[in-house]
Parts: C-alpha cells; structure tokens; sequence
C-alpha cells in the first residue's frame, strides 16, 4: 500500500494547547497535496509531527502516521530516524539556516550521502555534485565548496532539493518551500518539484503562495486552528471559497492571475 | 518559574533560614570552655561531641551559622540599598567620561570577590567589618554593572518616547522606566554571589586571614578539626557539611530564578 | 583604520590602569597600616615618634598625596616598586621569582579544566533523559559548591599522609605541580561543565539541527560534530576569563600545598602587613584580569566578525 496517511493527527503543545485537532489526509505515490490556511493554523506542525521533529514541547497527542502500511507515531527514535530523508523527505522553509553555517556546503552534502547510502567518500561527492547539476546548479564544484553563507536563499534551497534528488524518498514533505525566495527561485524550485512528481514521488506541500498550490498540487486542504476545514482542487476552492480566509486568499489568488500584486498578508 | 522549579527554590531557602537561625536552638553556650571535657565522642548531651578545648561542637558549627549567614545578609543589604539605585542612575548619566567609567566598571566588576577580600584585608587587616566591606564592595560593583546595562536599555527606550513627551512629563517617564525583571536578576546575581562569599569567608578563615577571634565561623572551626583530625576525624565534616549545604543552595536558588 | 582602533584600545588599557593604579595607591595610603611604623617595629628599631617621622620622609610617605602619587608613579614606571616590609628584598624581584610556579599550576589547570568541562558537559547534555545525567549536573553543582580549601586539605591529607604518594616538601616538577592545578581545576570544570550544557542545549535546538535531524542523521553524531563544535566556540571568550580566577583561586590553594608561587607570597604578604607587597600584589591582579579581559573580548570580536562573514545574523 504506498500511501502516506494522516489519520486523526492531534498535536499538543508544551502548555497543554491543542496544536493540530485530529487531521485526516492521505498522499500517495505521485500525487501532490497541498495544505494552506493562516498563519498559525498548524500546517507547519502538521508537516513537523509526520517528519517526526515536532517543535519544542510538543508532542503527538493521538492519530496515527502511516507510511506504505506502516505505522510511525510509536517507533523508537532510532528505528524512525532510519526513514528520515530516505523515505520522507524535507524542504525546510529557511533554506539560509538549515545547514550548520560553520561547515562548507560539500562536506554536509557528503556526510549525509555517506552516513544514509553508504557510500565511499569519493562516490559521494561524486553524487553530490551530479545532484547539484540536475538542480539546476551547474557551478556545483563551487557550491561544494563554500559555506552557507557565501550562497544564495535560492541556491541553498535548490541544495537541499539536490540532496533529496540524491537520496530519493519516496514522499517529500515540504514546508513553505518558496516563501523565502524570489520569483526566480521560487520558478526553479517548483519545476524541480514537479519533476520530482513526475517520477512519482509523493509530496505533501504546506505553502500560502496560490501560484505554488495550483501548479503543483491536485488537492488542496484549508486549515484553521487546527482543523481541516475545507479541501477540494484549487480551481474548487477559488470558486466556491467557502470560509473567510479562504474568500481572502481566493480573492489574492485571482488578482496575482490577473498580474495584480497583492501584498496582503492573512 | 517552573512548576517543578518551585520545590527547590523553597527548599534552599528553607535550608538557608535554618542555617541561619538554627542558632536559638543551641544546646550550649558555644564559648564555653572546659579543658575536662575535651573531644568527647557524641552524646546525648553533645550530639556533636566536643573540640580540643570541650566546646560544644553543635553549638559553634550553629553560631557559625548566624556569622557566616549574617554577614551574606548584611552584604545583600548593603548592595542591594547602595547598588540598584546606583546602577540606575548610572545607566542613565549621559555625561563624559562614561567611557573611562565603563571600562573601569568592567574591569572592577571582572575581579571576582576573593580579590577584593585579598585587598581589603590587605589594607585593612582581617576582622567583620573588613569582610562585610570587602565582599560589599564586589557585589557592589557587579551589581551596578547589570543594573546599569539593563538601565541602559531601558533610557534608549524612554528616550524615544521622551521624543513625543515634553516637558515635566519627561522626568515622570524616565523615573518610571524601571528596568523589567531588574530586581529578579539582581537577586539572581546576588545568588550566585553568595554561594562564592560563604565559600571564600570560610577559605580564608580557614587560612588564618579570616574574621576574628571573637566570632566563630566554619573555616575556623574546621582548621581546629584539621589538627586533631587523627583522633575526629568527622570534626571537619560537620562545618563543612554546613558550608556544602548553604553554598549549594545558594547555587540553587541562583539557577532556579534564572 | 585598524592602527587607530588598536591606538584607541591602548589608550583605553593605560587609562585604565591608571585608575586602578590611583584607586590601589589611595587605598593603601588610607589604611590604618603605617608601613613607616610597621618598618620599624619589624627593624627593631626604636620606634620614637622621630624615628618614624624620618622613615616616614624616607619612604616619601609624607606631603600631598598627589604629590606622593607621581614620585609613586615615576618609580613604578622605572619598574621600582620599593622594597619588601620584610625581607627588605625590592618587591619586583620577590614576585618575579613566584611567577614560574604559579603560572606552571594556572597552565595544567587550564588543561584539566577544558578536558573536565567538556566531559561533564558533553554528557551532562547527552544523558540529559536519564539518572545518570541527573548525577552529572548534580556533581557539577556540587563542584561548585564544595569549598576549594576543603579539598586542597582532604587531597592532601588522603594521597599525601596516608597513601605516601607524594611526599609533601621535596618532588620538583610537572609531579608536584599537577596536584594543586586538580584542586584548581575540579571547581572550575564544575562550573564550565554546567555552562557548556545549557549552551549545547541551547545549540541543538537551532535550525540546523532540525533539519539535520529531517535527514536522518544520529543525536549522537549532530551532538558531537556540529552542536559541540559551536558551543566550544561560544564558551572560549568565558574560558579565556577563566586564567584569571584560577590565579585568584591560587592564592588558597598555594598556600596549602605549600607552592612558592604569586597566591602564597601574597597571602604571607597580608599576614604580615607587608604594605608594598601588598600593594603590588593588587596591581599584579588587576594587571592579570585587564589582560584576561582583553583576550575575552578580542576571542568574542573575533567570533562576531567570523559569524558575520559567514553571514549570520
């Protein structure tokens, strides 16, 4: 059964406040969902408790997380650790401080191929910088050899897609993957993600940028506090938004189609 | 303050108190000599036996107690009056020579207080007072250097709002800028300090640099256990079991409020 | 633009200095000691009221005070700071001959400290889930809690007189030193241990680690090769601080182990009133921490620049 399933997750945070309200939602191999809602909302701690990173003092009150039949929510922390990035994939939202900004950008590359496949030194490298090339990063040797710092938000994102690229999972869960980046990156990366579609992986996207939600996803799910409220394709949520946010985003939507810039923010 | 947090801040303060005040209950007048009975094992009569020259072992580890507590106590009060009134009013001096001031507050405050007790009793000769000055003194000067920065923060704010203000409402808003939490990290500072001041007022008595023969302190009474240690050798554990515990939770209390 | 800056800081070091040097020299013209006094007595000489008012000009003890601050100064500058109470030695040389001993004991110390600060740190954050983690950070406490004094004492009487390991006068060298720098060392790791726990606390929940963690990779392996790495970093502008107190510390524990070193001579000089002395003595400390201080902040400016040349925040 290659699916990952969301049965009735439920996130509690360190006070006892119900982050996530049991959210159901499945995803399976090639498909693309999408998760929007306010900020606030819980998609962020929605994709975090699937990943198995939720925030400080949270916890997984009560759902289940399947991956391909298998549940995930009780396994120990080493047997878990062991699909992290090779079966469920991330994108972080903050590309600038997802890598230790002390190291260059090649020898995490590496140590990540080494440690998840196993492979020799050399191979390695020689993985990362083919990875980085099919990421649309054709200087690689020099990504490769440079600290976090000394690259771009875009480039940086694109690296972590080339690692994904390199260890191959089947679901990638991506947060806000182009909300830190300019609409030329923010380009890149969704066509990255639509090839990694295309070669049935499959993703589970939270973003609140319309354009990404509509390219990309075949469903769409509208949190608010913690609840699934709404879901459908995102050609039915523009038409028939149902609450008042998602009237507030249909409406930004629409206008951004229409070359309108909407710097509203919900 | 977390909820489990409470439990040890009352209970360091609960040992603090008794250690300082455990001295009403003193079986005998710790003072008391008696050449007849002298290292006696301990009794009903002297739960603590007796030292070299038959004092009440109980009695003086318990004044030790209100000595070595009374002076961490006159040391808070004297920092804390002198200190945070200081400290503010020095955050908020905009005249010259802060620079100087700076550096040289920075530096003071970088000693930590077994040197001010080294100068002042360097100075002055050993003695209470001499103590009390000394470690008032470098508190003093660590105090003043938080109060001061956290005053700092605070003028920068109250200076923006003295913008819109005029007049006499600027005074009002600069008095009422008391830093936030100031006095909780006084207390913080004032903490940690204090674990190092019973642990150094005992050092140095312990060396022969310390009070006075009048009062009794633990470093003093342990230095008589150190020479007859073959025959009791627990004599030098029950000062420092009081020494330990009062310096732990000083530690504890520090870290707890923080 | 770099020599003006360092121009600046110099001048700010000596102005400094100054003031402790001024604030040193009035507190010991304000104490009730009178070395002119206590010179005499010492000499065995009569102490008429004549006598002591000639040794009193003698030692430029009398007139202004600004006055007997520059002939003060103007002998301190040609490295004259008289001549000991005591031994009638001149005090620089006393010192200078302390200095190896003390800095031999401060250097192992510091050695110790780091190797001891990271180990108790390392697994005060690691076995943070269980007991055992439980009894690191309470011996860290503890370390800061139990009297040096009483340890430098307890050490001594235990390997010293009973085991005969060491035997108390005699035994030069690294073996005789390491002893008191363990002393010095325990409460001090104790108290770089429990700070390098919660700044690995701290690290391992930046974003780095989080999505370190999204990779699959080990606690153990962000633990030791990413987070530790940043933490030792954050802590070497305090660790540098640290030389100083262990001269500080020094003082106690010199004088029990019976170390002919700067701590020892200066607690002889309180007991005995040895005003120069003494006043030196206060002038090697300051000197001690101003140059501790300054490394501190230079390591932290450093840090800073290299943060943000990397372009953090």
């Amino acid at each position: 059964m290659a699916i990952l399933k969301l049965d009735r997750l439920a996130v509690t945070a360190a006070g006892g406040r119900m982050l996530l309200r049991g959210v159901s939602l499945q995803v399976r191999l090639g498909e693309a969902v999408g998760v929007t809602g306010e900020s606030g909302s819980g998609k962020t701690t929605l994709l975090k408790a699937a990943m198995g990173v939720p925030g400080k003092g949270c916890s997984v009150s009560g759902g289940s997380i399947e991956l391909d039949g298998r549940r995930l929510e009780g396994l120990a922390p080493g047997e878990r650790r062991l699909l992290a990035g090779t079966s469920l994939g991330f994108i972080p939202q903050l590309p600038m401080t997802a890598f230790d900004a002390r190291i260059e950008v090649g020898r995490q590359m590496r140590a990540i191929f080494r440690k998840r496949l196993g492979l020799s030194r050399a191979a390695a490298s020689e993985l990362a910088r083919e990875k980085l090339r099919q990421a649309n990063l054709p200087d690689a040797d020099r990504v490769l050899a440079s600290r976090p710092g000394a690259l771009s938000g875009g480039m940086l994102q694109r690296t972590t897609i080339a690692i994904l690229l390199g260890l191959q999972p089947s679901y990638v869960l991506a947060d806000e993957p182009t909300s830190a980046l300019d609409p030329d990156n923010r380009e890149a990366v969704v066509r990255l993600l639509l090839q990694m579609k295309s070669a049935s992986a499959g993703l589970l996207i939270v973003s609140h940028d319309p354009e990404v939600l509509e390219r990309l996803c075949d469903r769409v799910l509208v949190l608010h506090d913690g609840e699934l409220v709404e879901q459908g394709s995102m050609a039915e949520l523009l038409a028939r938004p149902r609450r008042g946010w998602t009237r507030r985003f249909a409406a930004t939507a629409l206008q951004q189609r229409e070359g309108e810039w909407a710097w509203e923010r919900w | 303050m977390s909820r489990t947090g409470n439990w040890r801040i009352w209970t360091a303060v609960s040992v603090l108190l008794l250690c300082a005040f455990a001295y009403w209950l003193a079986p005998h007048d710790p003072y008391a000599v008696d050449i007849g009975k002298r290292l006696l094992p301990p009794s009903a009569e002297y739960p603590f036996g007796t030292d070299s020259m038959g004092r009440c072992v109980l009695s003086r580890v318990l004044y030790g107690g209100r000595t070595t507590l009374g002076i961490v106590l006159l040391t808070w009060l004297a920092a804390l009056a002198v200190g945070l009134p200081l400290g503010i009013a020095a955050g908020f001096w905009r005249g010259r020579l802060r620079g100087l001031g700076d550096s040289l507050l920075n530096v003071l405050a970088s000693f930590p207080p077994i040197v001010y007790l080294i100068v002042w009793i360097g100075a002055w000769g050993s003695g209470m007072l001499t103590a009390i000055v000394a470690l008032t003194l470098a508190s003093l000067v660590s105090l003043v250097k938080l109060v001061k920065a956290r005053a700092e923060i605070e003028r920068d704010k109250a200076y923006v709002m003295c913008a819109a203000a005029s007049g006499a409402s600027r005074a009002r808003i600069l008095l009422r800028h008391v830093p936030p939490n100031l006095i909780r990290e006084a207390v913080v500072l004032m903490s940690l300090l204090s674990s190092d001041i019973v642990l150094m007022i005992s050092g140095f008595s312990f060396i022969g640099l310390g009070i006075g023969d009048g009062s009794i302190d633990w470093g003093a009474i342990m230095t008589d256990g150190r020479a007859v240690a073959m025959l009791r050798p627990e004599l030098m554990l029950y000062p420092l079991a009081f020494i330990f515990a009062c310096a732990f939770a000083f530690n504890v209390l520090g870290e707890e409020l923080k | 633009m770099l020599v003006r800056r360092a121009a600046a800081s110099a001048a700010d070091i000596m102005l400094t200095f100054a003031a402790v040097t001024l604030l040193s020299f009035l507190l010991m013209r304000a104490s009730p000691i009178d070395p002119a006094e206590a010179f005499a007595i010492r000499n065995s000489l009569a102490p008429s009221v004549e006598t002591i008012a000639e040794l009193r000009t003698a030692m430029g003890l009398d007139g202004p005070l600004l006055k007997q601050y520059g002939a003060w100064l103007s002998k301190a500058a040609r490295l004259d700071f008289g001549r000991s109470l005591v031994t009638n030695k001149p005090v620089l040389d006393e010192f200078a001959v302390t200095i190896p001993f003390t800095l031999r004991i401060v250097a192992l110390s510091a050695v110790m400290q780091a190797l001891g600060a990271i180990a108790l740190g390392y697994l005060g954050y690691r076995l943070k889930e269980r007991w055992s983690g439980l009894v690191v950070r309470a011996i860290a406490i503890a370390g800061v809690s139990v009297p040096g004094f009483y340890l430098a004492t307890a050490y001594l009487d235990i390997i010293a007189v009973k085991l005969q390991w060491i035997a108390i006068a005699g035994n030069r060298g690294l073996l005789r030193d390491w002893h008191p720098a363990l002393i010095l060392a325990i409460p001090m790791a104790a108290f770089y241990g429990r700070l390098l726990t919660g700044i690995l606390a701290k690290e391992m929940e930046e974003d780095y680690v989080v999505y370190a963690r999204c990779q699959g990779l080990s606690e153990g392996y962000i633990l030791f090769r990413h987070a530790l790495p940043h933490a030792l970093l954050a802590m070497l502008p305090n660790f540098m601080q640290s030389v100083g107190f262990a001269v500080a510390g020094a003082t106690i524990i010199e004088r029990i182990f019976s170390v002919p070193g700067i701590g020892n001579l200066i607690v002889t000089s309180v007991i005995n009133r040895d005003a120069p002395m003494i006043h030196f003595s206060i002038l090697l400390l300051a000197a001690v921490f101003m140059l501790t201080n300054r490394m501190s902040d230079a390591a932290r400016a450093w840090l800073n620049r290299d943060a943000a040349r990397r372009g953090e925040g």
